[in-house]
């Protein structure tokens, strides 16, 4: 608690200041002559203190708008430190007689186990083995073994390949004899057999799992101390610790988190935040298909997060580069570590589940309905051939170009492609790591995109995917050339 | 977060009666507003939850709610419109969702905000408090987090603040459920003076 | 105690665990204050230093906060 001398002193020696302020903004109240919804003293208050909004307003509404400014220049002056610091330290003060009132303390320190876990999570030399231990057993084990693995093959070839997809076969074979319309619902790629089995068996466990993790970690509190290990590494790419949270959070949904850059604090920091989820962040669904993918070939799995991590620093410190504005500053509350609770951790997590199941449902209704649109008119078949070269330049076999033109309509959907794709064997090590690299980063999914529109504006999403789109073939040609010339096998 | 509407949700609904639903068609028009605020990561969108029977996403650090949310609740025999907010420090937005919170002050005709603070930092948290009651906002207190802060060996004079502040205060623990009850009918009691 | 006008030394500038009281904000760089100010970070409170790398993280009443050099060096306390 503050000591009574020390504050009343330094309010002793601002004393007379509080008062011209009280003056000063007595004055301008009595020339605000609007309504403003808030009272005409807070007006006066917030002018004082230089808010450039309530400025504009009061400049466009109230004709002595100059009288008022040259008030505010002259309080301004007349004052040794800024007014929005002397405004504070007079409500300060009427704080601090409320609370001397109010409130007993019996001081006690925080009890020694929750002191010892906050210091080991805030340390480097604990902090990062900890970070390790949480992203191999959340995100490795539970996600992309237990839930991508375990789970998908259970939904898959338990639910889906043993009754569903040959009953939805069968029934729609004898109840419609039209082939086309009997493609649009099932078989190959119909609506049912593809879209809500990706949707169902692939998709929706791997989310399910993230973010019943996720939760658990953002209610314990960990997000503010992992924010203050990392922002070191984070001002290197133009942005400051308090971005992992939006960062973290990309990894569950890039559409989401977004959404949350909003807590940001400079537009160019929301700006090479947008950049970096849209590029180099997979989204659960990709993250946990291509944990699974590769889970196999350890080296494999290295090749792809060591690739992705450093497209993620390089994009991120040449954006930082090329785009002017100041260094951001790093502040944050850090909230006492709680203990998360099991009903909140269950509901956040199927909240965002229903979210994101309502979200994609229709998107891979969509699709579904495309491509069989595109099959029956040979369109696609054209754009697989067309898309032929760029695939063979990455090493890729032609049928590959199928899951980057899924990834168009959704990150996750493509990344299910791929999952398709391996299942039948056709991909060796590097042809998988390169597959994977390149739809890493390919295209944001057309949520994420018309979050972009909204958030960052139309031109800063389009110059975003414009870069996008040959930046990520250009990766993926780069990374098999090095591969192969490096002779790895994986 | 969770994109913009609060969305009742499957678990919710399993948990939640039917009964409110029929007064919420029925009183459509007349119904209270109610605007949530206060310092980020305080309780606000656990409150809010409270009172509407919906979910928005709560965790535990600073910056969860990022976009405002509108839900409504039953409070005594009256049906509100409650509002969550993006946290804030003070009544001059830094960041862009605190600026979301201000704009809907300036904008928004509330027949009661309620500022929610942490009983552990009152000294950091009641300045805004002041600043809202010289806004001449309809306006109650909330100290919330009263388990931590007894845990600290912290006590609070609820009913003393109230009088200092000539404002209606209640205490609680939200995350535990604690004094919710309480803080409840404090709103409908301000809602009956407002209308008498 | 020493004279009270005196502004104190930078809080970057104590010892990991050493304590002290806030003396004031420096404010050469306005939206820095605002930010301590928006913290609660304000003269005559206790502050612990708890941490300095790789940020600085201390303790004001019962709020704990990270901050990086920049920031935190704004901060002038005075040691009893
Ligand atoms: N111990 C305790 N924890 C609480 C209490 N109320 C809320 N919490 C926890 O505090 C954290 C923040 O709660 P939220 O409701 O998300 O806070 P908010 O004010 O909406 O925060 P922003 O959206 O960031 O502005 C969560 O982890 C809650 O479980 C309480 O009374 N006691
Ligand atoms: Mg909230």
């Amino acid at each position: 608690m503050v000591k009574k001398e020390q504050l009343e002193f330094h309010n002793l020696k601002f004393h007379r200041y509080f008062n011209d302020i009280e003056k000063a903004a007595g004055d301008i109240e009595s020339m605000l002559k609007s309504d403003y919804r808030l009272s005409k003293r807070t007006i006066a208050l917030l002018l004082l203190q230089d808010d450039e909004e309530i400025k504009a307003l009061v400049k466009k509404k109230e004709k002595s708008f100059d009288d008022i400014d040259s008030i505010i220049k002259k309080t301004r002056e007349s004052c040794p430190e800024p007014l929005q610091y002397l405004i504070m330290l007079e409500h300060q003060g009427k704080v601090e007689k409320i609370l001397r009132e109010v409130v007993k303390n019996h001081e006690k320190e925080e009890s020694s186990i929750e002191q010892w876990l906050d210091n080991i999570t805030i340390r480097p030399l604990t902090g990062i083995p900890i970070l390790l231990l949480v992203l191999y057993f959340g995100l490795y084990k539970f996600v992309g073994q237990f839930g991508a693995g375990t789970v998908v093959d259970f939904i898959e070839g338990n639910i889906f390949e043993a009754y569903v997809n040959p009953w939805i076969n069968r029934l729609v074979v004898s109840l419609i004899p039209y082939k086309p319309v009997q493609e649009l619902l099932a078989l190959d790629y119909g609506i049912i057999t593809l879209g809500i089995r990706y949707a169902v068996a692939i998709i929706l466990p791997i989310v399910g799992t993230f973010f019943l993790v996720f939760s658990i970690i953002e209610d314990s509190g960990y997000l503010p101390r992992l924010a203050l290990l990392v922002d070191r590494t984070f001002k290197v790419i133009g942005l400051n610790g308090r971005a992992v949270i939006p960062m973290t959070l990309g990894f569950g949904c890039d559409t989401m988190a977004t959404l949350v850059s909003r807590t940001l604090e400079t537009k160019r920091e929301r700006i090479i935040a947008t950049l970096l989820l849209a590029l180099a962040i997979p989204c659960s669904a990709q993250l946990g298909v291509i944990l699974a993918l590769l889970s196999g070939r350890p080296y494999a799995m290295a090749v792809w997060v060591g690739f992705i991590f450093l497209v993620f620093l390089l994009i991120g410190y040449l954006s930082a580069k090329i785009l002017p504005g100041e260094r951001p500053d790093f502040y944050m509350e850090v909230p006492p570590l709680r203990i998360p609770k099991l009903n909140n951790v269950l509901e956040k997590t199927f909240s965002r589940m229903q979210w994101y199941f309502i979200e994609i449902v229709p998107m891979f209704i969509l699709a579904s309905v495309l491509i069989w649109f595109g099959k029956i008119t040979g369109l696609f078949d054209f754009i697989m051939n067309a898309l032929a070269p760029v695939m063979s330049s990455m090493g890729l076999p032609k049928k590959a170009a199928e899951a980057f033109l899924f990834g168009f309509f959704r990150r996750d959907y493509g990344a299910a492609g791929l999952y398709d794709l391996q299942k039948s064997g056709a991909l060796n090590g590097v042809q998988m790591v390169v597959a994977s690299a390149t739809l890493t980063l390919f295209v944001p999914c057309i949520a994420q995109f018309s979050i972009m529109v909204k958030e960052r504006g139309i031109k800063t999403a389009l110059a975003i995917v414009g870069f996008i789109i040959p930046f990520a073939f250009i990766s993926g040609i780069a990374l098999n050339w090095m591969l192969n010339t490096l002779g790895v096998a994986l | 977060m969770d994109c913009c509407k609060s969305r009742k949700s499957i678990f919710s609904f399993l948990k939640k009666n039917f009964i409110d639903k029929k007064n919420e068609e029925r009183s459509e028009t007349k119904k209270h507003k109610l605007i949530l605020v206060g310092t980020p990561n305080v309780g606000k969108s656990v409150i809010f939850n409270y009172l509407t029977g919906s979910y928005v996403t709560v965790s535990n650090y600073p910056g969860t709610t990022v976009e405002i949310t509108r839900g409504t609740g039953k409070i005594g025999d009256e049906m509100y419109e409650v509002i969550d907010t993006p946290g804030m420090y003070s009544l001059i937005p830094i960041t862009e969702e605190e600026r979301v919170t201000r704009t809907l002050l300036l904008k928004e005709d509330p027949d009661l905000v309620i500022h929610v603070v942490d009983a552990k930092n009152l000294e950091r948290m009641l300045p805004l408090t002041l600043q809202l009651k010289e806004a001449g906002l309809p306006l109650m207190l909330v100290v919330n987090m009263m388990d931590e802060a007894e845990r600290l060996g912290r006590f609070v004079d609820i009913e003393k603040l109230g009088k200092i502040l000539e404002i209606p205060v209640a205490a609680t623990a939200a995350a535990i459920n604690r004094g919710m009850a309480e803080f409840k009918r404090k709103v409908a009691d301000y809602g009956k003076k407002r209308a008498a | 105690m020493k004279a009270l006008d005196e502004n104190g030394i930078s809080l970057v500038e104590l010892e990991v665990g050493e304590k002290a009281i806030i003396a004031g904000i420096e404010a050469k760089d306005k939206k820095k204050m605002s930010k301590l100010l928006a913290l609660g970070v304000l003269p005559g409170m206790k502050v612990k230093l708890l941490q300095k790398f790789p940020s600085f993280v201390f303790k004001v009443g019962n709020t704990k906060i990270a901050a990086d050099e920049s920031i935190s060096r704004n901060i002038m306390v005075r040691k009893d």
